[in-house]
């Protein structure tokens, strides 16, 4: 199934040549070409670099934890189970949001929030998930975005 | 019947902006697609249109029978840099024109910081027309040589459509902004030395620049630069759909 959400990554031990693999294969999620704008994959970037919003519509299966597990496996050239995952739920603003950790060997190399999905339930409209990104964003000021010109 | 009047009142107010001999003009009104089109440049190829990034186009227009783009505050914007438009933006004579609206009354109590138009080519000399950070606060900044313009109206929490307007002359040395087409505030005087280029990820509708940092959250149509400053029953007209 297509989905139209947002999720964000954060980069917690990866080297910068793995960072560059894992954005440069989320970059391309979604359709190449769509009439609207909002369904290509696009993204926002923290002032460090360490961490990114994607929004697009993609398909749910790749952006499963597994997906990922699949991603970060290929980037460490290992067997994706022999990475671990810790999920939590944290509300942003009205729904839950799904906060995944991906580990290996005990150390932390990522994170990903899928906004306005809990990991279990519903996918959220777009709307849903847009607010939640939103708050997140507004939360978070400081690291998003610099003092004003 | 109503089907063609409409036609005629867009064709109408597209002619009536093109009257006054704009610079560059994002009409924003396309409904599919990537490329915003410029109606100045789309005579000689589009050398200046604007490039889409994650809008939702074929959004509820200003009145005129079109459609315009919905920003979602978060990632979205319009790039609408070109080194065409950059040889022809005057920083010292000019005017800036460009229609919004927020999402809903929210925004105007979000706290972030919104760009609805931007140019911008360093920390000395910059234009742009922005919600401030401060609660129900809209500001048109105009800043050339380190001297810094400003006018602000508030309170504001409008959630229709706004007609917001910066004229800028260094000859006339005035600063004047318009809201809906009526002068905003008193007109500025004493403005600096315009010194630079519209910077390549810095010429942006909707946000600051590339990043995106800043971005809008809400609706906009109808974007105009223009080589002088028009005078204030231009602004007013403009302001009429």
């Amino acid at each position: 199934m297509d989905i139209h959400i947002y999720f964000g990554i954060e980069n917690l031990n990866l080297n910068a040549t793995q960072r560059a693999t894992l954005v440069e294969a989320l970059r391309q999620l979604g359709p190449a070409s769509h009439p609207q704008p909002c369904c290509l994959c696009h993204w926002r970037t923290r002032l460090d670099n360490d961490a990114a919003i994607f929004e697009v519509l993609f398909n749910e299966d790749n952006i499963t934890v597994q997906a990922f597990k699949n991603r970060l496996g290929n980037i460490f050239s290992v067997d994706p189970d022999t990475i671990d995952h810790a999920t939590q739920q944290v509300t942003l603003d009205q729904r839950q949001s799904a906060v995944v950790t991906f580990s290996r060997n005990s150390t932390d190399y990522l994170r990903v929030v899928f906004f306005g999905y809990d990991g279990g339930g519903d996918w959220p409209t777009w709307e849903e998930s847009r607010i939640e990104t939103l708050a997140y964003l507004a939360a978070n000021r400081e690291e998003w975005e610099p003092e004003e010109p | 019947m109503s089907r063609l009047g409409t036609q005629r009142q867009f064709v109408q107010y597209h002619q009536k902006v093109l009257s006054y001999d704009p610079i560059a003009y994002w009409p924003l009104d396309e409904k599919q697609g990537t490329v915003a089109y410029d109606w100045v440049s789309g005579r000689v190829a589009g050398a200046q249109n604007g490039a889409y990034t994650g809008v939702t186009l074929g959004q509820p227009g200003i009145g005129d029978g079109r459609t315009s783009p919905l920003f979602d505050g978060a990632n979205d914007y319009v790039n609408v840099y070109s080194t065409t438009f950059r040889d022809a933006f005057n920083g010292a004579e000019g005017t800036l024109m460009a229609w919004a609206k927020v999402s809903g009354v929210g925004v105007w109590t979000d706290t972030v910081l919104r760009y609805i138009s931007a140019i911008y080519i360093d920390a000395s000399n910059y234009v742009l027309v922005r919600k401030a950070t401060v609660a129900n606060k809209l500001e048109w900044i105009y800043v050339a040589g380190g001297i810094n313009e400003t006018v602000s109206k508030t309170p504001i929490s409008e959630t229709g459509w706004m007609c917001l307007g910066l004229t800028w002359s260094k000859t006339a040395d005035k600063m004047i902004v318009y809201y809906n087409g009526v002068q905003e505030g008193v007109t500025q005087t004493g403005l600096g030395v315009w010194a630079g280029n519209p910077a390549a990820a810095y010429t942006c509708i909707g946000s600051l620049n590339t990043t995106p940092l800043y971005t809008w959250n809400g609706y906009e149509a109808h974007v105009a630069v223009f080589g002088s400053a028009l005078p204030p029953a231009a602004m007013l007209d403009l302001a009429t759909v």
